[in-house]
């Protein structure tokens, strides 16, 4: 196992190397001078020409990436240009908040939809089903501004309830963080339980047709025994394939929801650098992002060969 | 295809869905004969008004109808969603096909680099790109566009991986025919089922990436109408006219779910798996 994770690792560093590489090239499709984007028109020619200093841009385009990833192997991302603050530590801080709610969103989205998919597939073409398929189809087709909008708006329009504005940590006070949280993370929940929803069933629906779960049955194991001993494990790996796709989704999403709710999160932080043309943000917090999906999904797949020991590598 | 023509024309879900979707691009392309009026025109004594004859879905802050701004928001919808599919299905069929068919570093090379793209969350992708370009409706295309390049690739070549062996392949080659020939003529044509699968689904997701986008606004700028930036404006309002929100919501719904029932229709009706 540690040999396993040890050479995924290795194999992360052109991922991780190409993601830089990326994340460089989009940033400077911006037409023009990003110097003179950021500072705004009523600049100086003497103002550009020092942040172009200042930035490196006035130097060739590869010695501007590698003194960037230089300084991204010490883990130092620059500095913001609208503030002047170092971008690491707020890229840390903020990531915390989205963590926060992504972690609940998971919760809310991943606990309710495998049940719900399982029962879906041990009784499936019933009605309890089709009413499962129905509202999972239509959970796929909603983005997850609209859910969290209308949310908002059945909430505050027909019970006057409001979700409160300071956003505070889990471990400080549970109770205000929960209703913080509560609805951005249905929001996002619910996107989530839509999919989780169909590839649970579509899973149990194939593993519940095979032998050894015949087998079982013919060995008068009740229906529970069967679902959680036996089919269970056998199905885990498709949802737990879409699970980890999720985590992106989410990653992502979180931009649009911490947009919608006003949570101070990593999302809101890139979108505040769209707007204030601070690139060394934007650039800083997309890579940022990405190396955490790339580290999730090395973490799915060692848990593949947990959960299913025939999986090798 | 006789065949799947026959079973096509016998699937409840895929004949209903085709026959929504014509309906939708028919009320696209001829929105301006249907709006009831222009989509920008704003009418000062008429603002914040819910459903009447005049309006049908109701007016917005700026007393500018609904209707016609759903309807003209349909087009740019469509347009983005099929413009950008369309550029990922060419960029990406055309790499997974000499990465699948050529093997070796070209693949590892392509592959690699489509990796690199799968290990961005796609709405993060596009978001840095629009921030890069700048916002507007090409824009937006081109950056959706690039995002889903890489599903079509690994599409491709995985099918390009196993045709490639069959003996039909290897007799166009034995006959002398270009490479060229071999790929878009002999192989190519074999991929478009699953590709047509993917992209029916691709299109709702484009939709629902440019509504996002908008709704950022970092896609389709105002006074042009889309559903997201729409559903955006109307939150300010959410309290005096919810219709604001409701209608750009379900158009959407309807929309983006035509194309993904097609999608799982077109799956069934073209996997062996799924065959009955």
């Amino acid at each position: 196992m540690g040999l396993y994770i040890g050479k995924r690792l290795l194999t992360l560093i052109p991922i991780i190397f190409g993601i830089s590489i990326l994340v460089f090239i989009i940033i400077h499709l911006v037409p023009g001078d990003p110097a003179a984007i950021m500072l705004g028109t009523n600049a100086t020619p003497e103002s550009v020409r020092a942040l172009r200093h200042t930035m490196g841009l006035d130097k060739p385009l590869y010695i501007q990436y590698f003194s960037w990833l230089w300084a991204l192997l010490h883990g130092d991302f620059g500095v913001s240009v609208h503030t002047g603050d170092p971008i690491l530590p707020s890229i840390i801080s903020r990531f915390m908040i989205t963590l926060q709610l992504t972690i609940f969103a998971a919760i809310i989205g991943w606990s309710i939809s495998i049940p719900i998919g399982i029962f879906s597939a041990l009784k499936a073409h019933s009605p309890f089903d089709v009413i499962v398929r129905i509202f999972a189809m239509l959970g796929i087709s909603v983005p997850n501004f609209a859910i969290g909008t209308l949310l908002l708006l059945v909430l505050s329009l027909y019970f006057g309830w409001y979700p409160p504005v300071e956003v505070v940590n889990f471990w400080k006070n549970p109770w205000q963080a929960f209703q913080v949280f509560i609805l951005p993370a249905a929001t996002l929940g619910i996107v989530l339980a839509a999919g989780i929803m169909r590839m649970t069933r579509s899973a149990f629906l194939e593993t519940m047709d095979q032998d050894f779960i015949r087998t079982a049955k013919a060995k008068g194991n009740s229906t529970l025994r069967i679902v959680v001993g036996h089919a269970l494990r056998n199905s885990t790996i498709p949802i737990l394939t879409l699970g980890g796709m999720q985590i992106g989704y989410l990653l992502g999403g979180a931009v649009i929801v911490e947009q919608l709710f006003s949570i101070p999160g990593l999302g809101q932080f890139i979108l505040d650098g769209i707007n204030h043309r601070d690139y060394p943000v934007v650039q800083g917090s997309v890579l940022f992002i990405a190396l955490v999906f790339v580290l999730v999904n090395l973490l799915i797949d060692v848990i593949y060969t947990i959960i299913d020991p025939r999986i090798k590598y | 295809m006789n065949s799947f023509k026959y079973r096509f024309l016998h699937n409840k879900t895929a004949l209903i869905c085709s026959v929504i979707l014509l309906l939708i691009i028919l009320l696209a392309i001829f929105a301006p004969i249907i709006a009831s009026h222009p989509p920008t025109k704003m009418y000062k004594d008429h603002q914040l008004e819910g459903s009447s004859l005049q309006f049908i879905f109701g007016t917005d802050q700026f007393g500018r109808d609904l209707f016609s701004r759903i309807l003209y928001g349909t087009r740019v919808s469509l347009v983005v969603g099929v413009a950008s599919v369309a550029i990922s299905v060419i960029f990406g069929s055309f790499l997974g096909l000499i990465a699948g068919y050529f093997g070796k570093w070209l693949d590892g090379l392509i592959m690699r680099i489509m990796d690199v793209f799968f290990a961005f969350p796609e709405i993060l992708l596009a978001l840095a790109v629009v921030a890069a370009l700048g916002p507007g409706t090409f824009n937006t295309i081109l950056a959706i566009g690039i995002v889903n390049i890489p599903v079509f690739t690994r599409i491709v070549r995985g099918s390009v991986l196993s045709i490639k062996k069959l003996e039909y392949v290897e007799s166009a080659r034995s006959i002398g025919a270009k490479t060229s020939r071999i790929l878009f003529k002999e192989i190519f044509p074999n991929v478009t089922a699953p590709l047509l699968v993917q992209a029916s689904i691709a299109v709702s997701g484009a939709i629902l990436t440019e509504s996002s986008l908008s709704f950022l606004g970092l896609g389709i700028q105002p006074p042009n109408p889309s559903w997201g930036g729409m559903i955006s404006e109307a939150r300010r309002y959410m309290e005096l006219g919810p219709w604001m929100i409701i209608w750009p919501c379900i158009a959407m719904l309807i929309t983006v779910l035509v194309f993904n029932l097609l999608g799982d229709a077109l799956r069934d009706l073209l996997d062996p798996r799924h065959r009955d």
